[in-house]
Formats: structure tokens, C-alpha cells, sequence
């Protein structure tokens, strides 16, 4: 674990007792946000939630400042977990089961951790060197909830083009990534 | 077994893949074959594909996501699920060696030959066993013996190592986490479950197999038949290894008839807990009590 004293992250797996409070502050819109990407209906959404910010607090010490912003990390380990989700529920489409009444108000100001998110940003840059197909399979792999399967119909291109587009395309950006960066620099490999 | 260009790059494939889509159990059976730097079957291994994947996420959403805000109640549900969480597991769970689980021997158990151990050359080395038992290790119980480890661990660093379960998509692990807590030096270890699903012990049974680094993949050494009672989330299970462990490599839970068997058909394999290099489990010091 590398990470600043003052970092959300640093402080949970130091054991700091309001750590997991300040961590949901910061991170709950964020985590929720893709939890809502990847679910079917809010009740899901909500218990994805839960899980995941378990998740985190038990793989804190993991966090690598040098690697990643803390964002990032937190997303990895949001996408992870609902992917796995997604899997189990064998895909389900989202559906319509979402309750208006528990959906989460928009903040009038963006969160904060927007502003450290500078790995995000570079992923994003990079990303106009690939192909075009790949970066149209990418925005869609990356929307949450949509099968390789629904993607390949949505581009009208076969399944093993998508999965092709999709697995070169991010390998191809974690090597742009990797060059010339600090962050995801392919060191964060061993965890 | 090549591990050329073409292993790396159906390694990165596999890593791309579950990335962006997850993987089946075949493909995740071929990334722990495959190996890496990253233990592939963490199921939280920081892998840089994952990183990459997730900064795009947030490089193309992220203004909008940073406008999304938690729900009051979500948030105090959400804290209130990680307090309850993290108190059970100081209870229920110790850290013998923080951080030492989390360095797996990607490059060395995974690649076990996990799907030819069951052959029946295994008959021969546990024939002998006594089949309708429960792990057994005298009047102590599985809390002291966690306690006795944990004392050796902080004598002895690097005697004692703890490894992650690693779940697979057998139904009965669907909820399941914890650990296998063990000592070469000591021969003896306890297992940790958490959301385990519980068995019927009239229609089946778990079984332990430890797999030793001196003995052939194909006959892991049976560590003892358990249940997990129905209302008990988090659950210790004293180890009962029948025959000496040199190395232990791999920890793997199969479901079994009752009694368990000599040689497992490998239909159902919720667990894997594959062990932490000896070198990394003594770069931790055990924690003070």
C-alpha cells in the first residue's frame, strides 16, 4: 500500500473510525452511479452498493496511489463487483423496475473527486488513437449492461469482430497508458 | 506448457475480457492456467486492464457521475452493512498475516493441474481413512486453536501463512469468503467461512483437499469432511490433515456424499485457496494482539 496519510483510502486501511463515512461522502454518488449502469432495479442497485463499499474497505491497503487515483481505483473495484453480479443474474437486460421515486438527485456542483481523476482524463485522450471501431465497441462495453451479444446487434457486426474490437482496444490502451505515465504504468500488475 | 507470445497474449485477452464483460469459468479456469504477475483468480487482484478499464469508465462518464449523489438512506444502509461486516470479521476472523493473502503464487498454484488430481492413484493415499468423521483435533476448539497460530505466527514469522478463499460459480459459494489459516511447521490449520452455504449432512457433506508440493497433483491429501450449519453465517473449522503436509500449495472444498470420499469426482468445487509464497508470508510481521 502507497498512499498520501491524508487519502480517503490510506485512512480506512489505517483503521480510521469516520474514514468509511468521509469514504461514502466522497465516493457514494460515483459508486452508485455505475451500480445504477449495471442494474436491473434499484433494490439491486442498492444492495450492489453495499457490497461494494465491503469491498473496499477490505481491499484498502491494496490502494496504490503511485497507480491509480483514488476514483479509479474505486470504479475497478465497483465495475468488478457488478460485473460479477451481472453475471450471475445471466445478463439480464435493465429493465424498467427502476422506482422514480428512489432516484438519487443530481448535485448542483460536480463531485470532488472529478478534479483528481487526471488517469481518467488521459484514458479518455488516449482513447482517440484507436480505431474507430474499437473506441464504438469500448463506449458501449463500457455503458454497463450491455452483452457482447447486444453490442455486436447494435454495431451490426459480427460477435468475434466485437470481441475482438473490445479486447484489443483496451489492450491497446493500457499500453498508451503505460507509456510515458506515472499512473497505470503496468507496474499495478502485482497486487 | 508453452508460455510464449501467444500465452501472453491469450492472457491479456482473457484480462481484457474480464475487464470489460467478466468470464465465464472456463475462460477463468484458462487465466489461472495462464498465470501472471496478477493472481488471475483474486477475485480483487489489482490488475492493470481492470485500472484501465475503469479510468476510461470514468474519463467518458465521469461528469456525469460526479452530479449523482447517494440517497440519505443508502448511505447509513451502506455504513451500516461495512460496520457490521468489519465487526464480524475482527471477531469471527483474525489477521494472522495482513497483506500476505494478498500476494498469491500466481505464477506457481494456479497453474496446478487442479482438473487431473482426481485420478484413482488417490485411493492409495488415503484409502486408510476413516470416512464418516468430523475434523477432530481433541478437546481445543477452533478458536484456540485460531489463537494458538496466531501466537506461533508472531514467534515464528513466516510459519504461519493465511490464503483467501477464491469462489467459483458453484451455487454454494455464491455468498462465500474467508480463509484458510495454516502452518507447515505446526501441521495444523483452521478455515474460516463466511456466507458459505449450509449442507444438509444427510445428502452431503464439504471436503477438504490439501495439496502438497511434495506428493503428485493427482493425490491431494483429504483434510476432513464438515458441515456448515443452516443460521450460522461465519463458521471455524479446525484443519484434520490425514497425512503430513511438506508444502501445502493449494487448499481446494469439494461437496461430497456423506462421510466424504477417497476420490473426488470434482462435480461440485465452491472453494480454491491457493497458498502465498513462504517468503511473502514472512516479509508481514504477525500484528500485536
Amino acid at each position: 500500500m502507497s498512499a498520501s496519510a491524508n487519502s480517503v483510502m490510506a485512512r480506512v486501511a489505517a483503521g480510521d473510525p469516520s474514514a468509511m463515512e468521509d469514504c461514502l461522502t466522497r465516493y457514494g454518488g460515483l459508486v452508485w452511479s455505475i451500480a445504477r449502469r449495471f442494474s436491473p432495479t434499484n433494490a439491486d442497485a442498492e444492495d450492489a452498493v453495499q457490497e461494494v463499499f465491503i469491498e473496499v474497505w477490505r481491499h484498502a491497503q491494496r490502494y496504490d496511489e503511485s497507480i491509480a487515483s483514488e476514483p479509479t481505483f474505486i470504479a475497478m473495484i465497483a465495475r468488478r463487483r457488478l460485473i460479477d453480479r451481472q453475471r450471475r443474474r445471466d445478463r439480464q437486460p435493465q429493465t424498467t423496475a427502476w422506482d422514480e421515486s428512489t432516484l438519487p438527485q443530481a448535485a448542483r456542483d460536480p463531485a470532488e473527486w472529478l478534479q483528481v481523476c487526471d488517469d481518467a482524463n488521459r484514458a479518455r485522450e488516449k482513447m482517440q488513437e484507436l480505431s474507430s471501431e474499437q473506441q464504438r465497441v469500448l463506449k458501449l462495453a463500457l455503458e454497463g449492461g450491455c452483452s457482447q451479444s447486444e453490442i455486436a446487434e447494435r454495431l451490426q457486426l459480427p460477435l468475434g469482430t466485437v470481441k475482438t474490437h473490445a479486447r484489443r482496444g483496451l489492450i491497446k490502451l493500457r499500453e498508451l497508458l503505460a507509456t510515458g505515465a506515472d499512473k497505470l504504468s503496468g507496474k499495478g500488475g502485482a497486487a | 506448457m508453452s508460455t510464449g507470445p501467444s500465452s501472453h497474449d491469450r492472457r491479456l485477452e482473457l484480462l481484457a475480457e474480464r475487464a470489460l464483460f467478466g468470464l465465464s469459468m472456463e475462460e477463468l479456469r484458462d487465466l489461472e492456467f495462464l498465470g501472471g504477475d496478477a493472481s488471475p483468480v483474486d477475485d480483487m487482484a489489482l490488475d492493470d486492464m481492470a485500472l484501465a478499464a475503469a479510468a476510461l469508465d470514468l474519463g467518458l462518464h465521469g461528469h456525469a457521475m460526479a452530479h449523482e449523489t447517494m440517497r440519505a438512506h443508502l448511505r447509513q444502509r451502506t455504513l451500516d452493512a461495512v460496520r457490521k461486516t468489519a465487526s464480524e470479521e475482527r471477531k469471527a476472523i483474525a489477521p494472522i498475516v495482513p497483506g500476505s493473502a494478498e500476494r498469491r503464487v500466481a505464477n506457481e498454484t494456479p497453474r496446478r493441474d487442479w482438473l487431473g488430481w482426481a485420478v484413482a492413484a488417490a485411493a492409495l493415499a488415503v484409502a486408510a481413512f476413516s470416512f464418516s468423521r468430523q475434523p477432530n483435533l481433541g478437546v481445543e476448539s477452533p478458536f484456540e486453536l485460531r489463537s494458538e497460530l496466531l501466537a506461533a505466527a508472531k514467534r515464528d514469522p513466516g510459519s504461519v501463512f493465511a490464503a483467501d478463499w477464491t469462489k467459483t460459480e458453484d451455487p454454494a459459494a455464491e455468498g462465500a469468503s474467508g480463509k484458510v489459516i495454516w502452518s507447515d511447521k505446526l501441521q495444523r490449520g483452521v478455515m474460516e467461512f463466511s456466507g458459505l452455504a449450509a449442507n444438509d449432512p444427510k445428502k452431503n457433506q464439504y471436503q477438504l483437499w490439501i495439496f502438497d508440493a511434495d506428493r503428485p497433483e493427482a493425490t491431494p491429501v483429504d483434510g476432513g469432511v464438515f458441515d456448515i450449519p443452516a443460521g450460522k453465517k461465519d463458521v471455524l473449522i479446525p484443519i484434520d490433515a490425514r497425512l503430513p503436509i511438506s508444502k501445502a500449495t493449494l487448499f481446494a472444498i469439494t461437496v461430497e456424499p456423506p462421510g466424504g470420499v477417497v476420490v473426488s469426482d470434482r462435480k461440485r468445487l465452491p472453494l480454491l485457496a491457493p497458498v502465498p509464497k513462504a517468503e511473502d508470508a514472512a516479509k508481514d510481521p504477525p500484528p500485536a494482539e
